[in-house]
């Protein structure tokens, strides 16, 4: 308060604050609502949710990933730690899962070769070195029984070694490009 | 022929009234000025005076046709009885015959050229988006339509007033003319400036170097509004100049007036007044007093009042779409006007600062349009610091050069461009023949056709010659078509939508030509949730829920409260409460808040997944949701359903009876979840309680592949396409 009542603050300026001040206060306050109208949550079915296989840059492709993949569209989608889909399929007979990707220049100088193995539904399916930067296409058999028709199949991938981002320990393991399973 | 006449019936009767209203104003100040400069400060001090009167008019909804040619002829028939028998206005010292030719005749080849691509239909991108737009809108109701949001009628529109006036007469080229008049009167306005300061040759120079520029003349043709922006400045720099010789207070009720009404035609003319206030201020030949301020600064607040006074009543923002920090409203988001600030801030495609100067002069690709290569001598204006006038042209032109690194559109430099031109023509003046070697060779790489070999293909310019639609002798709709893609949608649209329905669009449309209004996702409150609704199956389908669970509480309140900051928008899809496993029912009486962006609470509790409640500022400590019952509640689980924002750290806080909240945990278990199917529907289904029926959606925008795959999940039918634009309808 002394510094009110010093000359440091002359009357002006205190004037210039105080209409600022009340200027400021003319925003409109949002104020209390009450609970809305409560909607319905199902509103009959989505297209049908994930297929047996999906592109990255796919418009319904977020239906299908479930961990570790980048979030940003494109098509191509960095895939970190634990790399994780899902995809349904009513045909289940001579099943080949399939997957491309990419080990881009600038990670394999820092890692070498990497291998990525692949599991479905938590069963090791087979495994791939990568011995160059470039594009990778993996294709194999599935056994029969191991996806059920209709059911959601988990399909898990690991990249050995993977970059990590000397910023924030952040890790990638490739830039994946489609998945899913063929006939 | 008709509409031609109509069209230029409503400009010149826009800059008539303009002009007579002008010179009742200078005849009451009794201010002394020479012939031709005279009728130039008549009219734009006139323009000011008319768009406040008009501002006013559609304040109180009462801007009809009748009104204005009305009232427009009582102000000329008046202008000219005070005319009668006024004495002849000295002339202003004399310019050498030759040079007087030769800025006549580079000036009428343009003028022509110019004119009739001012004449021809309008099709600049933000003339038939906003600037029109909302001048049509205006037109329809008669004054300001309080109901439509969108940032660009929160805006000044001081030359929009104008325009209303012509367009009313003769639609929309006859608007397109009336800033066509600005932009002749600008470089007559240096002209009479050299003239009258000992720089005659000087000013003619600058003079076709501004009106030739090839920004200049595209934004001149155009129903924009810089030219109208940098004439008003230009004559407060020029009428200061003239009270330093007479040290009338007179003439600073008019410097004051034209002051306000640059900041009316447009915000970026906000440093007119604050310039013309320190000029009085810091003058040496006249000794500052409160007089001299007051005389300034009075005319100019109330020139201000209207723009500001309108958005403080009804945005409650006076200085809205800007600063909603300051003032939180629920019509503009804060965190949208950030997004969009940045949005304009940066050059985008060059790869570094030093391709500025070329960009602005020669190329014109990446920052709309290009002032023409002789601008790259602009240093050589530094010669003129030798002189007083020099000085303050370069001062002038680093003070209104500043809005211009806000958006970073060549256009923004237009308000400066006229004194670092001034200052070159000064600076070059002793150079045997430099004056009009240089103004002939600008006038021959300015000439469109010329322009067109040497600039980026997609350089804002004028590119033809449109004699013939100009006047009216070939169809305006091929023409239109050409320029603007959507224009073909305009019948399917009129045909399918009721009158007064609105359709949303991701992009800008061109408003001025579609008799429909369209909520633009980025312009309001109201289009940022209908862009959220419709992104929510593709980009944040809530498809994680944040568990907080605590020992059971008896509580009136709960609320979650982030105490982390960071640069991303906390939004939540639905909140809800638990105890045993089991949601607390809804009920009207709970009483829901949130800080930031309150009045969006409710989003987060109406069961709807194609809906969020989001902070829609980057997350701050002390952001909230908050419930509080009617009676005390058991409560052990607090339930987050929507996508995490990971910088955010948010706690649990219950209500105390003793009024105080305090916290129970900050420890969520992130589980993601497979929520109910059906939120396509759920999006369109909200769209239309918005009153949203009909939707434009370019091929870009991010739903259209999933609109294009999936439409009967979304439940729309496509109505038409033209140009990559689609055109649906929310069955």
């Amino acid at each position: 308060m002394r510094l009110l009542y010093s000359h440091f603050v002359i009357h002006r300026i205190l004037l210039l604050v105080i209409g600022a001040l009340l200027t400021v206060s003319c925003g409109r306050e949002p104020g209390v609502y009450a609970a809305p109208p409560q909607r319905s949550i199902d509103l009959g079915p989505d297209p049908d949710g994930p297929h047996a296989f999906v592109n990255m840059d796919d418009p319904v492709v977020d239906d299908y990933l479930v961990n570790d993949i980048s979030p940003e569209r494109g098509f191509r989608r960095w895939a970190f730690t634990h790399p994780e889909l899902r995809f349904r399929t009513n045909d289940v007979r001579h099943l080949i899962f399939t997957a491309e990707f990419a080990i881009p220049e600038v990670t394999y100088k820092v890692t070498g070769p990497v291998t990525v193995s692949y599991a479905v539904n938590g069963r090791t399916l087979g495994a791939i070195r990568c011995d160059h930067a470039g594009d990778f296409r993996l294709e194999k058999p599935v056994p029969d029984g191991l996806v059920e028709p209709g059911k959601f199949v988990r399909v898990t991938f690991e990249a050995n070694p993977r970059w990590i981002s000397p910023d924030d320990g952040a890790q990638l393991s490739f830039l994946l490009r489609s998945a899913g399973f063929i006939h | 022929m008709r509409e031609v006449a109509n069209i230029l019936f409503g400009a010149a009767f826009t800059v008539a009234v303009s002009v007579a209203l002008g010179a009742l104003l200078v005849v009451r100040l009794r201010l002394t000025l020479y012939r031709w400069e005279a009728e130039l400060i008549e009219f734009v001090a006139g323009a000011g005076c008319l768009s406040f009167l008009i501002a006013i008019l559609c304040t109180l909804h009462i801007a009809r046709k009748g009104v204005f040619q009305w009232g427009g002829l009582a102000v000329i028939a008046l202008a000219l009885w005070q005319a009668k028998g006024a004495p002849r206005r000295k002339s202003l010292p004399a310019v050498p015959l030759t040079w007087m030719a030769a800025f006549f005749l580079i000036f009428s080849t343009f003028f022509i050229y110019y004119f009739f691509n001012a004449l021809a239909p309008e099709v600049s991108p933000d003339g038939t988006g906003y600037h029109l737009g909302n001048v049509v809108r205006m037109w329809r109701h008669h004054g300001f339509d309080w109901n439509y949001p969108s940032m660009y009628a929160y805006l000044s529109q001081g030359t929009e007033m104008l325009f209303l006036v012509a367009f009313t007469f003769g639609r929309h080229s006859a608007a397109a003319l009336v800033h066509f008049a600005w932009l002749c009167t600008l470089p007559l306005l240096m002209v009479c400036w050299g003239r009258r300061f000992g720089f005659a040759k000087a000013g003619l120079f600058a003079a076709i170097l501004i009106f030739a520029s090839p920004v200049i003349g595209k934004d001149g043709i155009s129903a924009y509004n810089d030219l109208a922006v940098a004439t008003m400045i230009y004559a407060v720099f020029y009428l200061l100049q003239v009270w330093d010789e007479s040290g009338s207070s007179n003439l600073l009720i008019l410097i004051g007036l034209l002051s306000g009404a640059a900041y009316g035609a447009k915000y970026t003319a906000f440093l007119t007044l604050p310039f013309a206030l320190a000029w009085v201020w810091f003058s040496r030949r006249h000794f500052p007093n409160r007089r001299n301020l007051l005389c300034l600064l009075l005319p100019a607040l109330v020139m201000i009042a209207p723009w500001t006074l309108r958005n403080w009543f009804w945005v409650g923002n006076p200085f809205a779409p800007f600063f909603n920090s300051w003032f939180p409203n629920p019509y503009y988001h804060a965190g949208m006007e950030r997004i969009y600030a940045e949005s304009l801030r940066h050059y985008t495609g060059m790869k570094h600062n030093w391709e500025i100067p070329l960009q602005l002069t020669l190329r014109g690709g990446f920052d709309g349009g290009i002032f023409g290569p002789v601008f790259l001598l602009a240093p050589f204006g530094l010669l003129a610091l030798r002189f007083k006038s020099g000085r303050r042209l370069w001062l002038a032109a680093l003070v209104f050069a500043l809005p211009a690194y806000l958006n970073t559109g060549t256009r923004f430099l237009i308000p400066s461009a006229p004194f670092p031109t001034l200052a070159m023509g000064i600076g070059l003046a002793e150079v045997p023949a430099a004056l009009p070697v240089l103004m002939l060779f600008h006038a021959l790489v300015s000439w469109p056709p010329v322009l067109s070999t040497y600039c980026d293909p997609w350089n804002w310019r004028i590119s033809s010659f449109p004699g013939r639609v100009a006047l009216r002798l070939d169809p305006v709709a091929p023409f239109i078509l050409k320029s603007i893609g959507d224009f073909a949608l305009k019948l399917p649209i009129e045909l399918a939508v009721p009158s007064g329905e609105r359709i949303f669009s991701f992009a800008g449309r061109p408003e001025a030509y579609i008799d429909r209004d369209i909520i633009v996702s980025y312009e309001s409150t109201l289009g940022n949730l209908a862009n959220d609704i419709l992104w929510s199956p593709q980009a944040h389908k809530p498809a994680n829920a944040q568990h907080f669970k605590f020992l059971p509480v008896t509580t009136r309140g709960v609320r979650v409260v982030n105490i982390a900051s960071g640069t991303d928008f906390w939004t939540v899809s639905e909140m809800r409460l638990r105890f045993q496993g089991r949601e607390l029912t809804r009920s009207p009486a709970w009483r829901l808040s949130a800080w930031p962006n309150g009045w969006e609470v409710q989003l987060a509790f109406d069961n709807n997944y194609a809906t969020r409640w989001s902070t829609w500022e980057a997350i701050a400590p002390h952001a909230r949701i908050q419930v509080e019952f009617p009676a005390a509640e058991r409560v052990d689980e607090v339930v987050l359903e929507c996508e995490p924002a990971w910088s955010a750290r948010l706690q649990v806080e219950v209500l105390l009876d003793t009024g105080r909240w305090v916290p129970l945990t900050d420890t969520p278990e992130l589980v993601k979840t497979d929520f109910a199917p059906g939120i396509r529907r759920a999006a369109t289904r909200e769209m239309k309680a918005l009153g949203l029926r009909f939707l434009l959606v370019n091929e870009g925008d991010m739903v259209y592949a999933d609109m294009k795959k999936y439409p009967t999940f979304w439940g729309i039918t496509q109505l038409a396409e033209a140009n990559g634009t689609h055109f649906y309808r929310i069955d």
